[in-house]
């Protein structure tokens, strides 16, 4: 919220390392108090350090830099390719997980900031070969073609759902406005979250 | 992103200390900052976050004051009953933020003091004064078509904050904590444009970290948002306004204030267009002459003269919106 | 042979065909046709994949050991690099590998004349210190003049992107038909204005990228692309492998559009990368690389001249165009005349830049051209006092756009509408209008196809080429399932590996054209085997018996079920394969496809904004073989011409020339609330020219889009916009034009 100017952020670096603030490396480690610390900040990383995910139920040990962002994690170290990397920047939704029930653009959160939350990918959604309802919409509606924004689709979906079995069409258009397809799939899209709100009552 | 050292601070005073490292910046959401991070134009040495500072996510109404931590996420300022009751201006301007994601993760207060989303500001590649590089701002001579239609001499950026433009038409605090103890910063001096200082948006002293946004609810208290985009999904506003005010008895509003959003790098107040609503009665002929007056002072570039009649449209917009039943 | 007479065409105009059979090829589907499976509403097979996230892509493969790589590329348009200096890079924990273009086996471009260009490799353990390598190497570039421009670059004295081309442009190419001075005498009315179209990013949300794995001298490259044949044979070419050594895999992949053929540089580099460190290495271009290197639709400047008597009836076009391909590409405006002329005039020529190339791009040519012909022809009938729709009906030869036209007015409730949509009041007013076009592609030999089918009754097709989206195993098991007499899910598709047989690359709508027929034939010949088989059991001839709802038949009565004679397959083998190829063309009904579209808009007068509220799309695509999935890629085509109409647009900076929205936040696509609501109508047409027949139709519905809401923004607010994309700032300009003559 704060970062002040930086008006070159290797000098300014550089001008750490030659002052010798250390930067704790490796495992969490805590560096020397300062004279007036009532007690010692925990610093992290920057090398990797170990996080517990809990992902689709299952909780994973794991070691990861702090900078490294949750969808890295689970597209590279889990192999949970599900969530796909196509802006990298927050603005396309292929990378949508839920993060506690919430939908997360998983490419613009820090791994470690996800410790001791509840994360579900869209390979944690079907029981065994059971769809759920959404899924199974998806694919009797044709709500996707190359599937490359699907598993974010699914995810944004499944997010508005939980919050809104209702959902009326203007609500799943607003909450799925971050997700953005280039087949152009979004009509089908909405028929399929429609017939899922509609089977729960929505119009 | 290059790599940097963690904070996760369990308390406001934690994070105060662990602010103390020069490099060291908070991270809320982090929608803004990571942003920054990728395209490698910040290189911070330690990010502090402030998620699990306890309380920090709290809204509640504490006497006629509405209190909003300021690691509230959009998303819950904009599904929270009581102020979509009594500040509709807010919720609007929340309900229509960013995308379900980004609302999902970002929080009020990064909201308000992030940064300009300017392409050349973004870039690596392009030398930029806000920045600190030495040159003149390349916007201006460029590409500003979603560019600052006020004060935009020595730089085009536009605030970005959707929720600041309803904040300040609200009259809103944000309370910070900092190595000086706690304070109080008004929004009326919260924000800092290029004139001023061009290398940042607001008036935070290095160290201090904002904890909550305080808005009073003063009895009559009456509010719109209005906003255009060229895209409806998912797209920065060319231009946004909100309207406060104290509804009187015959229709008009005293205590107002016009504020405009994406014109400007600082949320901006349209002092002209606050004197030629206050105190009349709300009709669309009045609607029309504030939203004229709200262009007092504009100087367009060369692309983004189409602003205007957006601005005005957006103004009279959220005036109507007020006109009495 | 056997003579065989061909129903071809549709209700409103059939014809009819004598064609000869070759023995034991199948007799070719025509209008009168009974199916099962064809043309039914049948969910992709691979759907399930895609919603689970179990679907691999080409960004999804990891294998043991795999290292991430990253491309540094040049941030100026014209330079040229003096020397790179990777040491720092080199010495850097994690990275394994660094490939420059300093290097003599550096496998892409050395010249730098445009930004984007890639100057080095880096791969690494991860992704973040690869990118961390990028930043450690040290390119000195001699920066030379750019331009980047259009009208800069035809000025005297701009610099030159290419010495073949002085002046930035080349020789133009003209055509000329029939006798202009007198058509033109003879018109009542004439207008002539000029449009223009903005250059378009391919933007598939896949980027370009390979995963190159050598084992030995064996290379097995997963690649995001729309021909995995090509692919193979560009990198065996390149890097001198034998074709034998190499295996290219696509089983899904994240979009194409046109621009994903060859193997492009990140492939190659990948392969090299992967050979120097003995590891599997993953190259995919970042959103910025894709944005610059993954491809773009060239700009246009047309001036059209048309006319027409005073009874409508078009006298002569003149099309003038040229456009701004980049460094290389073509910039040709397609513009079909697909009205009665009596003389046409077209010259074009491209304008080069020093700007990434353009490539082929979902209907090149045609959105740009379209764009222009059909918003002048809209323009004219206003001039003439003429409804839009109905000179449109009067010049129009082509009976299917004829029905087409009928169908759309009576949907759109044309009479009801046009100059009189309601408002949603206030300043927000609506219009329609409507565009026509055509598409010229029906695909043709040089694909095949296996089918095999297993004692145990399983069947399986395979192709060696891939899915661009468009629901190709889908239409493959329904095309085996129909010859079959089975259901499309009782057959595995398998597509995307070229040890499978040849296929066609996705482009021109051809896949299916070229692949359905394929498919048809080794279903064919696979049925004919069993039958075989049966038969010499039953001691029935073959010509007596048929295959159908799962069983066996013959004379009516049914012998045994699919699995009894799948059963009495020789234990010896245990399976049929069969081999099936796409034969030469027919007796196509037309050689042309046809489409009409209708749009809807809502437009803000104060600000300019425009909305499309609703499309209709009515399009031809032969024998309908997946109704839903031809429904999808209509309305999908819809979806890709609204962007280009409302929102997409290349921006660089007028002085630097670098592109300042390479991102998805300001490269503009449509969402869902920008979606309007779309009628896609899957209008059959059994057109004869192959054994199905089958007509793509991947690009036909993106083409008219554009124009079908330009012409309704004029319906709407009585000014007409005539250049891409609609955005508030030109509406606006168009409407105060307006108001101040």
């Amino acid at each position: 919220m704060n970062d002040g100017p930086l008006r070159d952020g290797l000098s300014r670096r550089d001008f750490l390392k030659t002052v010798g603030v250390a930067a704790a490396v490796g495992a969490a480690v805590a560096p020397p108090p300062a004279a007036a610390d009532p007690a010692p900040i925990t610093v992290l990383g920057p090398g990797p350090v170990p996080v517990a995910l809990e992902v689709n139920g299952a909780v994973r040990n794991l070691h990861v830099e702090p900078r490294t962002t949750l969808l890295d994690v689970l597209r590279d170290t889990l192999d949970l390719t599900g969530a796909k990397k196509v802006c990298d920047h927050g603005a396309c939704g292929a990378c949508t997980v839920l993060v506690d029930g919430a939908p997360y653009v998983s490419c613009m959160a820090l791994a470690v900031d996800c410790a001791g939350k509840k994360i579900r990918t869209v390979e944690g959604l079907a029981t065994g070969d059971t769809l759920t309802p959404l899924q199974e919409a998806f694919v009797r509606c044709d709500a996707l073609q190359c599937g490359f924004c699907t598993p974010g689709m699914v995810m944004s979906g499944t997010a508005l759902l939980e919050r809104c079995p209702k959902a009326t069409a203007d609500e799943i258009r607003h909450g799925l406005s971050g997700n953005l397809c280039r087949c152009g799939t979004y009509a089908q899209i909405l028929a399929a979250v429609q017939s899922v709100a509609g089977a729960a009552g929505g119009r | 992103m290059r790599a940097f050292e963690y904070v996760l601070a369990g308390t406001i005073p934690d994070a105060a200390r662990a602010l103390e490292l020069a490099g060291a910046v908070v991270k809320g959401g982090g929608i803004d900052l990571v942003d920054r991070l990728k395209s490698r134009t910040i290189v911070p040495s330690r990010l502090v976050g402030v998620d699990r500072v306890a309380g920090l996510a709290d809204i509640r109404v504490e006497g006629d004051a509405l209190m909003v931590g300021a690691a509230v996420r959009i998303a819950a300022l904009a599904e929270h009953a009581e102020v979509a009751r009594r500040l509709p201006a807010l919720a609007a301007a929340a309900r229509d933020a960013a995308t379900p994601q980004v609302r999902a993760m970002a929080t009020v207060a990064g909201n308000v003091l992030q940064r300009p989303r300017c392409w050349y500001f973004r870039s690596a590649l392009e030398a930029c004064p806000k920045r600190g590089d030495a040159v003149p701002c390349p916007a201006i001579p460029g590409r500003h078509e979603y560019g600052a239609i006020f004060a935009n001499t020595k730089c085009a950026a536009v605030h970005p904050s959707s929720l600041a433009v309803p904040l300040l038409a609200l009259g809103a605090q944000l309370r910070v904590t900092g190595p000086a103890g706690e304070r109080a910063i008004p929004f009326d001096a919260l924000f800092v444009g290029p004139d001023v200082d061009i290398l940042r948006e607001h008036s935070l002293a290095l160290g201090e970290v904002a904890t909550a946004i305080q808005v009073a609810l003063p009895a009559g208290v009456a509010s719109a948002y209005a906003e255009c985009r060229h895209r409806q999904s998912s797209d920065w506003p060319l231009a946004t306004c909100a309207v406060a005010g104290r509804r009187t008895a015959d229709g008009a509003l005293s205590d107002v204030r016009v504020v405009l959003g994406a014109v400007a790098g600082v949320p901006h107040r349209a002092l002209a267009a606050e004197r030629e609503l206050l105190g009349k009665r709300i009709d669309p002929a009045l609607a029309a002459r504030v939203a004229e007056a709200a262009l007092e002072g504009a100087t367009p570039l060369p692309l983004n003269r189409y602003k205007l009649a957006i601005v005005r449209a957006v103004v009279a917009e959220a005036v109507t919106a007020l006109a009495p039943l | 042979m056997a003579r065989h007479t061909l129903e071809l065409g549709f209700a409103g105009d059939k014809k009819a065909v004598d064609i000869e059979v070759a023995d034991g090829t199948p007799v070719p589907w025509g209008l009168d046709t009974p199916h099962t499976e064809v043309g039914e509403r049948i969910p992709r097979v691979e759907a399930r994949d895609k919603v689970t996230g179990r679907a691999k892509y080409t960004y999804d493969i990891n294998l043991p050991g795999l290292l991430h790589a990253r491309v540094l590329v040049s941030p100026h348009p014209c330079a040229r690099v003096e020397s790179i200096d990777a040491t720092a890079a080199l010495a850097m924990s994690g990275v394994r590998a660094v490939s420059l273009a300093t290097d003599p086996d550096w496998p892409v471009g050395r010249q730098i004349k445009h930004e984007g260009q890639e100057v080095a490799a880096v791969a690494a353990d991860s992704i973040d210190i690869a990118a961390d390598a990028l930043e450690r190497i040290v390119v000195r570039y001699a920066v030379e003049p750019h331009v980047t421009d259009e009208v800069a670059a035809l000025a005297p004295g701009a610099p030159q992107v290419h010495e073949r081309t002085p002046g930035n442009t080349d020789a133009g190419r003209g055509q000329q038909q029939g006798d202009r001075d007198a058509a033109f005498a003879a018109s009542s009315k004439k207008i002539e204005e000029t449009y223009r179209t903005q250059v378009q990013n391919h933007t598939a949300l896949e980027p370009h990228g390979s995963v190159a794995h050598w084992e030995g001298d064996r290379l097995t490259v997963w690649c995001s692309t729309q021909g995995t044949f090509s692919v193979l044979d560009n990198l065996a070419r390149h890097f001198k492998i034998p074709q034998d050594k190499i295996v290219v895999l696509c089983h899904h992949m994240g979009g194409g559009f046109g621009a994903k053929f060859g193997a492009a540089g990140c492939d190659r580099l990948a392969v090299l990368l992967a050979k120097r460190t003995g590891k599997p290495v993953k190259l995919m271009y970042h959103r910025r690389e894709e944005h610059l290197l993954g491809g773009n639709r060239p700009s246009s400047r047309q001036t059209l001249g048309v006319g027409a008597t005073a009874e409508g009836e078009i006298t002569y076009v003149d099309v003038d165009t040229s456009g701004a391909v980049g460094v290389a590409g073509s910039a040709r405006c397609a513009t079909p005349i697909i009205y009665r002329y009596r003389a046409a005039n077209k010259r074009e020529r491209n304008v080069y830049l020093h700007t990434p190339a353009s490539c082929a791009f979902r209907a090149p040519g045609h959105p740009q051209g379209v764009f222009a012909f059909e918003m002048a022809i809209d323009e004219l009938a206003l001039a003439l006092g003429l409804d839009p729709l109905a000179m449109r009906r009067k010049n129009d030869p082509n009976p299917v756009r004829a029905a087409q036209y009928a169908l759309g007015a009576e949907k759109f409730e044309w009479a009801t509408r046009y100059n009189k949509a309601p408002g949603a009041g206030g300043p927000l007013v609506r219009g329609i209008g409507v565009a026509a076009t055509q598409w010229g592609q029906l695909g043709g030999p040089g694909t095949e196809a296996m089918v095999r089918v297993h004692a145990d009754g399983k069947v399986e097709v395979f192709s060696g080429a891939q899915d661009i989206g468009t629901g190709t195993r889908t239409a493959m098991a329904i095309l085996t399932a129909e010859e079959l007499g089975l259901a499309a899910h009782a057959v595995a598709s398998h597509i995307g590996d070229t040890r499978w047989p040849v296929g066609t690359a996705s482009g021109g709508s051809r896949t299916l054209p070229s692949l359905g027929p394929a498919v048809r034939e080794a279903a064919h010949n696979a049925r004919a085997k069993l039958l075989a088989i049966v038969g010499s059991e039953l001691g029935a001839p073959v010509s007596e018996l048929s295959l159908a709802g799962g069983h066996v038949v013959r004379a009516g009565k049914r012998v045994c079920t699919w699995a009894e004679a799948c059963a009495r397959i020789p234990k010896a083998t245990g399976r049929i394969d069969a081999v099936g190829a796409r034969q030469a063309d027919i007796a196509p009904y037309q050689r042309t496809v046809a489409g009409v579209q209708f749009a809807e808009v809502e437009v803000d007068l104060r600000t300019g904004v425009v909305r499309c509220t609703r499309v209709l799309a009515i399009q031809d695509c032969g024998t309908v073989i997946n109704r839903l999935a031809a429904e999808s890629q209509i309305a999908g085509g819809v979806i890709g011409g609204l962007a280009y109409a409302l929102f997409e647009d290349r921006v660089l900076d007028p002085r630097s020339g670098r592109m300042l929205n390479a991102d998805l936040e300001w490269y503009k696509l449509p969402g869902m609330r920008d979606t309007p609501e779309i009628t896609a109508i899957a209008f059959d047409v059994s057109n004869g020219a192959n054994t199905c027949g089958i007509a793509g139709l991947g690009e036909p519905t993106t083409i008219p889009t554009a124009s079908a809401i330009g012409n309704a923004i004029a319906n709407a607010t009585g000014v007409r916009v005539r250049s891409l994309p609609f955005t508030p700032d030109k509406v606006q300009a168009a409407i105060d034009a307006r108001r101040s003559r």
